[in-house]
């Protein structure tokens, strides 16, 4: 192989060379070609140089904001379809709090009411009778006093009956509280769980 | 704080179909392959628009994505093939909007104009140079110089053989070279 024939060759891998691309052998070959040769170092510098012309050539300023990208790539992602029972429990997760308020409201109005009407009950001679089955049946609590440890009441007509309902609206309130404390851990523990996820890009 | 995610975790939740996964990953290499997409086609705001649709064709075609290859190349694969369809669809247009930021800088103690026109000037010139480029080298080009891949990388991104990348490398830098031998004298 002649001189310029060599010269050829190694101007072809001067770019491979340049780009660290070249096996062992290869490379030991340029670079024995480069030591004697002026014209293969000038034209492997003006790649150099023109490489790093590129590379330090900024981007234009202005543009979207990294979180802006982002939101632009998501917005259009496909939505995907959750099944029917995940849906659901997820409309129930997300509207449990109402569920639990309704739910008391409506234990609490029992409970006001058939006070009210254990008091008038107790006010009318005969009436008691009469009345007594419409508040213990509906909401089932004739059955409390017999199993629970309630304290001595004092004299007072009616009262014995009415503590009863002051229990069950206790122990009403105390099973929505729990219920609600539960949704709460578990909501808090599920955002704790996205965040690792997402609190990157955010 | 939260714990750090390796890009082959995030890249399996994606698969799965985990959004904020994906939005992870995008965060990740939005800013690589806006520079990319920049190159192939010159103009910032069509770069992004071109960035956002390669981001949502690898989020389409996530399940045909092999671990055992760097997902940069792949991404970037993606996005010179968005890049492309974007110079289809658009026309040529003045960058106002690049102007208006030079000329910001300018009035607001940024460099003084002169540096600021001559900077512009130089990056008009190689941003021409680089457009001038037939397609298929200017990708070539463009994934070596900005993308910073490998050979083997720009093979597998653009789906031809080593040698040819070498061959078109080559030929793009010689292209360059002569077109901006001028800016080159002058640094």
């Amino acid at each position: 192989m002649n001189e310029a024939n060599r010269t050829d060759l190694a101007r072809e891998w001067l770019g491979a060379y340049l780009d660290g691309e070249l096996q062992a052998e290869r490379r030991s070959w340029v670079e024995s070609h480069l030591a004697g040769c002026a014209d293969c170092r000038a034209e492997l510098e003006q790649m150099r140089g023109l490489s790093a012309l590129l590379q330090a050539e900024p981007l234009p300023v202005g543009g979207l904001s990294p979180d802006a990208f982002v939101a632009g790539v998501m917005e259009h992602l496909p939505q995907v379809e959750e099944p029917l029972w995940k849906r659901a429990f997820s409309f129930c997760l997300r509207y449990a709090p109402l569920f639990l308020f309704v739910a008391w409201a409506f234990t609490q109005a029992i409970g006001w009411v058939a006070a009210a009407l254990v008091g008038l009950a107790s006010l009318v001679p005969g009436a008691q009778n009469l009345l007594g089955a419409v508040w213990t049946l509906p909401i089932g609590i004739g059955f409390l006093p017999g199993w629970l440890p309630l304290p001595a009441l004092p004299k007072i007509p009616g009262l014995d009956q009415v503590a009863p309902l002051a229990v069950f609206q206790l122990l009403t309130t105390a099973v929505v509280a729990i219920l609600f404390l539960a949704w709460l851990a578990g909501v808090w523990s599920h955002r704790r769980a996205k965040g690792l996820m997402t609190a990157d890009w955010k | 704080m939260a714990a750090y995610v390796s890009d082959l975790d995030l890249i399996h939740a994606s698969q799965g179909g985990n959004q904020s996964a994906y939005g992870e990953l995008v965060y990740r290499y939005r800013e690589a392959v806006v520079a990319v997409v920049y190159r192939m086609c010159g103009d910032l705001s069509t770069a992004e628009e071109a960035a956002q649709e390669a981001f949502l064709r690898a989020w389409q075609h996530l399940g045909g994505y092999r671990p055992e290859y760097p997902f940069r190349s792949w991404v970037f694969r993606i996005a010179v093939n968005a890049a492309l369809d974007a110079l289809r669809r658009e026309k040529p247009q003045a960058d106002l909007e690049e102007v208006e930021t030079s000329l910001s800088l300018a009035h607001h103690g940024g460099p003084d104009p002169e540096t600021v026109v001559v900077a512009r000037q130089r990056s008009d010139l190689i941003r021409k140079a680089v457009l001038a480029l037939p397609p298929p080298y200017r990708a070539a080009l463009v994934l070596r110089e900005f993308g910073g891949l490998s050979y083997a990388e720009i093979a597998a991104a653009l789906e031809i053989p080593l040698g040819t990348v070498m061959s078109r490398l080559n030929t793009a830098r010689s292209q360059l070279g002569q077109a901006l031998a001028g800016v080159m004298e002058a640094l």
